[in-house]
């Protein structure tokens, strides 16, 4: 007797994917299971704004390592300026 | 083994057709919400992801527009230093020598970061055009 339940339960998980291939089918048919479409077009929405937002993050980055780039040599650069500006000042025998 | 009662009638020979029909909008009527609600679901991250790249956007903007505020600022600085530099090569030449030319030097000095551009490119016409007639 238990053996011919396993068997037989054995036969229906065989079968499964058969069924479930023609519940698709049948779905498919559907003007409801248009759904499936518009959940697959929202994914690749969704991919392709996931993409942009990568490309956005990565510019901003590097936007953000070039502006303490162009500061340090800004900062550098009048450092720079204001020693030279003292020592010619001097040299015209005057002062700021 | 536990039978569990439905409406879908026993599948008999005579009425498998409509025992197919009746299975497959079953199948439909239990399907169609699982799909809206993964529909629904896939709009509202899509939406919340559509306000965080108009949120990101704005940033590069932003960023964008100070990064270019301080090119403007570097390309100042760095004429502010080609401007000492020329006044560097007049003293050492013995230019500044002449009263007016060395007080007209002294003043620049003092002020030539609170210049505007166009007066400090004006300098740096004129500082070249000392040192050229000087080495000419």
């Amino acid at each position: 007797m238990d053996i011919q339940v396993l068997t037989e339960s054995a036969r229906k998980k065989e079968a499964l994917p058969q069924v479930i291939n023609r519940i698709f089918s049948v779905c498919k048919a559907d003007p409801h299971f248009k759904l499936k479409t518009e959940v697959e077009s929202v994914e690749d929405q969704l991919k392709v704004l996931k993409e942009k937002i990568a490309k956005q993050e990565a510019l901003l980055i590097k936007s953000e390592e070039l502006t303490n780039n162009v500061k340090r040599r800004i900062s550098l650069i009048q450092s720079e300026n204001q020693k030279k500006q003292v020592e010619l000042l001097e040299n015209l025998g005057s002062e700021l | 083994m536990i039978i569990e009662e439905t409406n879908i009638p026993d599948v008999i020979e005579e009425n498998i057709d409509v025992s197919k029909i009746l299975l497959a909008d079953n199948i439909i009527e239990n399907i169609y919400p699982l799909f809206d609600e993964i529909y629904q679901d896939k709009v509202g991250t899509l939406s919340s992801y559509d306000s965080k790249y108009k949120q990101i956007k704005t940033k590069v903007r932003k960023s964008k527009e100070h990064l270019e505020g301080l090119m403007l600022k570097l390309e100042r600085t760095k004429k502010e230093s080609k401007l000492l530099t020329r006044i560097e090569k007049l003293i050492n030449s013995g230019l500044t020598n002449d009263g007016a030319l060395k007080h007209e030097n002294i003043i620049l000095l003092k002020i030539y970061n609170k210049l505007t551009t166009e007066k400090l490119e004006e300098h740096l016409r004129n500082t070249l055009k000392i040192i050229s007639k000087r080495f000419s």
